[in-house]
């Protein structure tokens, strides 16, 4: 059993947009034998557009807030995210506190203000990371029951768990790690030129449909190269390219309807975990193509 | 006319990232590397060599900054490992200090008003409130209108548990200690701020 | 050819491009012993491949022959070829280098009738055309090459074929039996002009070289380029063999870049505008256009740069691309970017990209095997009192002209090095 801090993050509370990421991830983790801690009363992180309303010390301390709990809880156990955008918040907090000692004494000053202390130490972690570097892609493998064989992926990396840090040491303009997930699985990456391209993020809310333009492109170049579903890590990647494509169908006259899953949804199928375990009945696009593997 | 630089100055030690700037050679590779390249008015590229220009009214009220979407893709692209995407987040923070970011700028509303407000409020985000609010910032009618418009979608969330569509939801529990830390990270940054002008 | 007899007043030059020729003849040309290491079949460096040389666009061979008819001539300088230092002990005066010498398989007596290639089948790949085009197992690396014996690829050494070739050879030259040796050698002072390579361009991965066909390096259209290369000197696209109309430049491919190689390689320009004019010499319709950050064309060159911008069918681009996309159905390269005096975006499509990528130095991977050598940020040799005197590329990126300065000034550093450490 290995154990891990848990950082769940906004849109993986109970009923909200990424539930079927936190619902899988927590099957995955359990047929895994990974133990996760939830933070008692986190905070939100702010994700990538904290800067505006935030500025630079409180959007950072958000994060501090959220690691001095986890320390004063768990202590200085490994601390891991889900959702691309938390973890990246998460991360660039971590290490401009940890290299700036001015930065880090103005977090606890204010961390202060809330009765709370911080003095670093903690890793922050994606939970690809986990899986990647704690367990491997042959120890991912070897819980196949169910090979997903015949399925192509199209391995969405997207931005924020590729960029600007990376993940295992990976490519950033053609990473390879979630094709390797894919892979594990018994399914088959296809080729993919929108891997890392962006989808709009936060931006599908208030510039829709610039972003339902960049969301058409990652479809168009799934569907060209054949993909039955289109896979990722990323919780807004996920959302915008799965909800809007009727929207996408109706302001480019095209006909999208592919299903957009989490790489755990993949893994918890494939591992024999079923349906319901994996989610996948919180799809708004249905991933029927993946039923015969339930 | 004279070279002034106290505008990059400004730039240099009130905006978050900002004295990387000097560090820019123009190469452009930003420019075509940004998803949202084909609907700013200035690249980032632009607004660096502006800084230098000295053009604090046209880069202050320019919208670029808020097409954002932190893709990354400049930073990793940057010849001179520029943070370009914080320095582009920290100019728009800097615009909005200023009272000179557009209030009609889509982003900036979202971000500031909506977004952070949301946050604030308490101590998490509620997507269902966070769109309703962003909705009806333009009035009754913009939002019900917006709202039919993406009726679907939030149905298609609501029906798979991925929307709650009670927009409430309680504080975190700490939420007396969260505030009091806000204030004071905003105190403090203000502080330095004064220090340095 | 000398007697080769190393002495504590002998100099090593290590490397055999137009550095290490330099600094080997100009040596032996004041009395001195000279062994000359050369890591190919052949001499010469990557100037041998190239087509034509920047300012005065001539030919390289005649600068190449006019130092091999020097070596030629000159008893006091010994060649290795297939020749790597493995060691390096000892100190200024008296170092005591190894050497170990990979088998050739085609002995002194080969006359270059070339009866042997003719005869071979087998094909193999071609670092001297740099992947653009196939080669015999057993060869001349080009026409003028010197040594000008032939070589054979070891790999095809213990092949049925190669026993037969062995009866081929008019005059026995074939020795498949020949082994690896190593040699011991005593040396006053070692000169160190192991030079450049290319910078792998498929790390670039915006630019889609290894993905697109129709993006290439400039090396590799050097040898485009070549009377003597893959197309016979027609300049054609890889994908479908149509004359190029329409050709970009891309400058700084990879150099003054953190991502990739953080230096300017100084002669990337130059070589960019020389090649501008092998199109719009072979193609009076033809237009090119340059994409550069800005134009270096250092000290003397502007002459070149003003010679190559009177040309109204070459454009020029402020703007570092960011990226290279590929049409599926034509083939064709578009290029996208910002034109940084404009603010323009543009995405241009062309009949063939050229990568200006940079050079990289030898040493940054293969490093002098002797304690006390210094090596800066990005593996060039520093010149600080150490074992080894560093000239040309093996010391910066530099032009033919500065290499033969460099190379010299090797020379007379190595001289006074083995002589005043010897003693005299
Ligand atoms: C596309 C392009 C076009 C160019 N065009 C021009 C031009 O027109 N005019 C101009 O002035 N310059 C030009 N240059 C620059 C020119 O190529 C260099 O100035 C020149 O090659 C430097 O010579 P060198 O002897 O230092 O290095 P090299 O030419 O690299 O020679 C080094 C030699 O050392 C050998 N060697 C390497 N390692 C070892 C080892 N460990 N042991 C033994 N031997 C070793 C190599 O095999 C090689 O023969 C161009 C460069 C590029 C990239």
């Amino acid at each position: 059993m290995k154990e891990y801090t848990f950082y769940p993050g906004c849109s993986s509370e109970k009923g909200a947009s990424a539930a079927n990421m936190e619902n899988s991830v927590h099957a995955m983790c359990q047929m895994l034998g990974i133990k996760l801690h939830e933070i008692d009363d986190w905070n939100c992180c702010s994700a990538s557009i904290g800067y505006a309303g935030g500025g630079e010390l409180p959007r950072m301390a958000l994060s501090a807030r959220n690691f001095a709990l986890a320390k004063k809880q768990f202590g200085n156990r490994d601390l891991v995210a889900t959702c691309a955008a938390c973890w990246l918040g998460m991360r660039e907090t971590h290490e401009r506190l940890e290299e700036d000692q001015q930065v880090k004494a103005d977090l606890n000053e204010a961390l202060q203000a809330a009765g709370l202390s911080y003095d670093g130490g903690i890793k922050t972690r994606h939970m690809v990371e986990v899986l990647i570097e704690d367990f491997g892609f042959d120890a991912l493998k070897a819980k196949v029951t169910k090979p997903l064989t015949g399925i192509k992926v199209a391995g969405y990396v997207g931005c924020q768990t590729n960029r600007p840090f990376g993940v295992a040491g990976d490519n950033f303009e053609n990473p390879q790690y979630l094709d390797k997930m894919t892979e594990a699985c018994g399914a088959t990456a296809v080729p993919f030129e929108k891997k890392v391209a962006c989808c709009g993020g936060a931006l599908a809310f208030s510039e829709n449909e610039k972003s339902c333009a960049l969301i058409r492109d990652i479809l168009q170049s799934a569907v060209d190269n054949g993909a039955d579903v289109i896979s990722t890590p990323c919780p807004v990647c996920q959302l915008n390219v799965e909800v809007y494509q009727d929207k996408v169908n109706k302001m480019f006259g095209t006909r999208f309807r592919i299903p957009v899953v989490y790489y755990s949804q993949l893994f918890v199928l494939a591992w024999g975990g079923g349906w319901q375990k994996a989610a996948l009945h919180q799809q708004v696009v249905p991933a029927d193509v993946l039923k015969k593997f339930a | 006319m004279a070279y002034d630089l106290s505008f990059a100055r400004e730039v240099y030690k009130n905006s978050e990232m900002g004295h990387w700037i000097k560090m820019c050679m123009q190469c452009g590779v930003c420019a075509g590397s940004c998803p949202l390249g084909p609907h700013w008015e200035h690249s980032p590229r632009q607004l660096f060599q502006m800084v230098r220009a000295g053009k604090k009214e046209e880069v202050l009220k320019s919208s670029s900054m808020w097409m954002c979407t932190s893709c990354y893709n400049c930073i990793v692209r940057c010849p001179r490992h520029l943070p370009i995407t914080h320095i582009v987040h920290g100019l728009a923070r800097y615009a909005m200090e200023q009272g000179m970011a557009n209030p009609q700028q889509p982003t900036h509303r979202f971000a500031s008003k909506v977004f952070w407000e949301n946050i604030v409020a308490t101590g998490r985000v509620g997507e269902a409130g966070l769109t309703m609010k962003l909705y009806f910032l333009d009035g009754l009618g913009a939002g019900i209108r917006m709202g039919l418009e993406m009726k679907d979608v939030a149905l298609g969330m609501v029906k798979t548990g991925r929307l709650n569509p009670i927009p409430f939801r309680g504080k975190i529990k700490g939420y007396a200690g969260f505030q009091a830390m806000l204030q004071k990270a905003a105190a403090i940054e203000s502080k330095h701020k004064e220090a340095k002008a | 050819m000398a007697d080769g007899k190393a002495t504590g007043q002998t100099i090593l030059v290590v490397g055999g491009g137009l550095t290490g020729l330099t600094a080997a003849v100009e040596s032996a040309e004041v009395g001195h012993h000279v062994i000359l290491l050369e890591k190919e079949p052949q001499l010469g460096g990557r100037v041998s491949q190239h087509n034509k040389y920047f300012p005065k666009l001539c030919s390289p061979s005649c600068g190449l022959e006019i130092n091999y008819q020097r070596i030629r001539n000159n008893p006091r300088i010994t060649v290795h070829t297939l020749a790597e230092v493995t060691k390096i002990e000892g100190q200024a005066g008296n170092y005591r280098v190894s050497v170990r010498k990979a088998p050739r398989f085609v002995s002194d007596k080969c006359t270059a009738c070339g009866d042997c290639s003719r005869a071979c089948s087998t094909e193999v790949e071609d670092p001297f055309n740099l992947g653009t085009a196939k080669a015999k197992a057993i060869r001349n690396a080009h026409a003028f090459a010197f040594p000008s014996h032939y070589f054979m690829d070891p790999g095809f050494a213990g092949s049925e074929e190669a026993r037969k070739l062995v009866e081929v050879c008019p005059v026995g030259a074939i020795e498949l039996d020949q082994q690896a040796e190593t040699l011991e050698l005593s040396v006053g002072s070692i000169v160190w002009a192991t030079g450049w390579k290319p910078y792998d361009a498929e790390k670039i991965r915006p630019y889609g070289f290894g993905r697109h066909a129709n993006v290439t390096t400039n090396m590799r259209f050097e040898r485009l380029a070549s009377p003597f290369g893959p197309t016979q000197g027609k300049l054609v696209r890889p994908s479908d063999g149509k004359e190029v109309r329409k050709v970009a430049f891309v400058q700084c491919a990879g150099s003054r870049d953190h991502n990739y190689l953080a230096f300017c390689s100084r002669i990337c320009c130059l070589a960019s505008m020389k090649q501008a004019t092998y199109v719009r010499e072979q193609y009076p319709d033809s237009e090119v256009t340059i994409y550069y950050i800005d134009l270096r064309a250092m000290d003397r060159y502007e002459a070149f740069l003003k010679k190559v911008e009177a040309d109204s069918q070459i454009r020029w681009t402020k703007s570092k691309p960011a990226r290279i996309d590929e049409d599926p159905a034509t083939k064709d390269p578009v290029v996208v970017g910002e034109d940084t005096l404009t603010g323009v975006r543009y995405a241009e499509r062309y009949d063939l990209v050229v990568l200006a990528t940079g050079m990289e130095p030898m040493s940054s991977s293969a490093k002098p095997p002797a304690d006390g050598v210094t090596q800066d940020a990005y593996g060039f040799v520093v010149n600080d009192g150490g074992p080894v005197i560093a000239c040309g590329c093996s010391a910066g990126p530099v032009d033919v002209a500065s290499s033969v300065q460099t190379g010299t000034a090797a020379a007379l550093k190595a001289i006074q090095t083995a002589l005043k450490a010897g003693g005299r």
